[in-house]
């Protein structure tokens, strides 16, 4: 089968990102990518359970795998799509251009141009997922290939490679963790000419406790990447039916390399306990450790003040790194393929690398196409240079794990 | 998969000590054992040395 030229490159990638697909809506999308495998030449392709699109080349039991992480979805946005030409020649517009239908496109085409014949003859399997709602803190799709390829149901990878927009010439190896946090407070409704400063203050308080435990943490610690980072994301105050005051806020942690998320929360449930001046033996704390997604609640309190904690979306910060076959690989094609010096980049959010990365131990990076300051914004394009580009690269780099 | 290794004592291109280089292949980074520089192996044959890529810092995803 011929390879894909740099022509049907661009109409994969542009039905794709003209089919929207928000997180949780993504199975036209899916059904297209999958159809768009098929003819490319892929040995297996399918919707899986979860929702995934998934194509395979090579045989399923080659001597090494390796999994071609994308996601399939994108945060809500219409963006018209459309072609303009600039100074940096055609781009590309549209929701997902650049997060991450761009990198999964390029992983859809760079595998096919590899090929099935190539991946037999090199007893090489190429499996490449366009997994769903990974803009939502689930990580629904991500989730299910970890725990497909576990090593008991299908070989652990021997590499993985993350789509998502690095830039052509550069390799993504570090994301940052995050956990987010809701806290929920409730007591009596009461005139706020009275003694009590008002239920709002617990979120204030909550935040300023954090904030003084990130300020301590962070203490000689001056690269961001090695420092605790809250947001305050939300927080809402109102009066309910039963005529109770509450007050709802939602933080989000940045976290670091090797942070003890359960020390971090079990100084915090002491917090909490003081402030409700609870002396009953404290509720079991629920560690986050191999807690995975699943959102868990702590209550504390009684009539006059109760605090509900609700956390979720835990993921430790991951490091790939720097001496593997599949970094070098990437090294030695964008120096083939292009005239610029590689570089490595590490970001402060999170991607399905955190989730895959601690079960998987396998050399690990992400790449794609595309300036990651336009992800989520309404400005989001791609120069179709760049994603050819990329294409050609990761040819280059999957050929050199042979 | 067929790897090629060298052993061999090279100019480090930042301080022009020297590094020595065990058993590395093309495009491993080592380090400079005298100024500490991250360094990419450039080539085996000759064995030639270069800065190693620089590590950027972005927000996202």
């Amino acid at each position: 089968m011929a390879e894909p030229s740099r022509d049907e490159a661009e109409r994969v990638l542009t039905r794709l990102v003209e089919i929207p697909s928000f997180s949780g809506d993504e199975l036209k999308a899916s059904s297209y990518l999958v159809e768009a495998m098929g003819g490319l030449g892929y040995d297996r392709y399918e919707v899986d359970a979860a929702g995934n699109a998934v194509g395979e080349i090579g045989e399923t039991d080659a001597g090494q795998t390796v999994v071609l992480l994308g996601h399939i979805d994108t945060v809500f946005g219409d963006i018209p799509v459309r072609v303009e030409e600039g100074r940096d020649g055609p781009a590309l517009y549209g929701r997902g251009s650049v997060d991450a239908k761009g990198p999964l496109a390029t992983f859809a085409v760079a595998a096919a141009r590899v090929g099935s014949e190539w991946a037999k003859r090199n007893s090489t399997r190429l499996v490449v997922v366009g997994a769903v709602e990974e803009e939502a803190a689930t990580s629904k799709g991500a989730r299910f290939i970890r725990d497909r390829f576990d090593g008991t149901q299908e070989p652990t990878p021997d590499f993985c490679i993350i789509g998502e927009p690095s830039g052509a010439t550069r390799i993504t190896l570090f994301y940052m963790g995050r956990i987010l946090l809701e806290m929920k407070a409730d007591q009596p409704m009461m005139h706020s000419a009275g003694p009590n400063p008002g239920v709002g203050t617990n979120a204030v308080d909550l935040w300023n406790w954090i904030g003084g435990y990130a300020d301590s943490f962070n203490r000689d610690r001056n690269r961001m990447f090695d420092q605790l980072r809250p947001s305050l994301r939300d927080l809402r105050t109102w009066t309910d039916e039963a005529m109770r005051d509450l007050v709802w806020t939602k933080i989000g942690v940045r976290l670091p390399l090797g942070f003890d998320v359960d020390a971090f929360l079990g100084e915090m449930w002491d917090w909490a306990r003081e402030r409700v001046q609870e002396q009953a033996s404290p509720p079991e704390p629920p560690y986050v450790r191999g807690a995975d997604a699943s959102p868990q609640k702590l209550h504390f309190g009684d009539e006059e003040l109760r605090l509900e904690f609700r956390f979720h979306g835990y993921e430790p910060a991951w490091r790939s790194g720097r001496n593997s076959a599949l970094v070098r690989g990437f090294l030695a094609a964008i120096r083939e393929q292009t005239s610029e010096r590689p570089r490595f980049v590490s970001k402060s959010g999170t991607s399905d690398m955190n989730v895959v990365g601690p079960a998987w131990q396998c050399p690990i990076a992400a790449y794609g196409p595309g300036d990651s300051s336009l992800d989520h914004t309404p400005n989001e394009h791609l120069h179709l240079d760049e994603y050819w580009q990329a294409v050609l690269i990761l040819e280059s780099a999957l050929r050199r794990l042979a | 998969m067929a790897v090629y290794t060298v052993t061999a004592v090279a100019e480090c291109p930042e301080c022009f000590g020297e590094v020595e280089l065990n058993d590395v292949m093309e495009n491993e980074i080592v380090q400079c054992g005298e100024c500490g520089v991250d360094l990419e192996v450039m080539g085996l044959d000759p064995v030639a040395l270069d800065l190693a890529p620089e590590e950027d810092e972005d927000w996202g995803e």
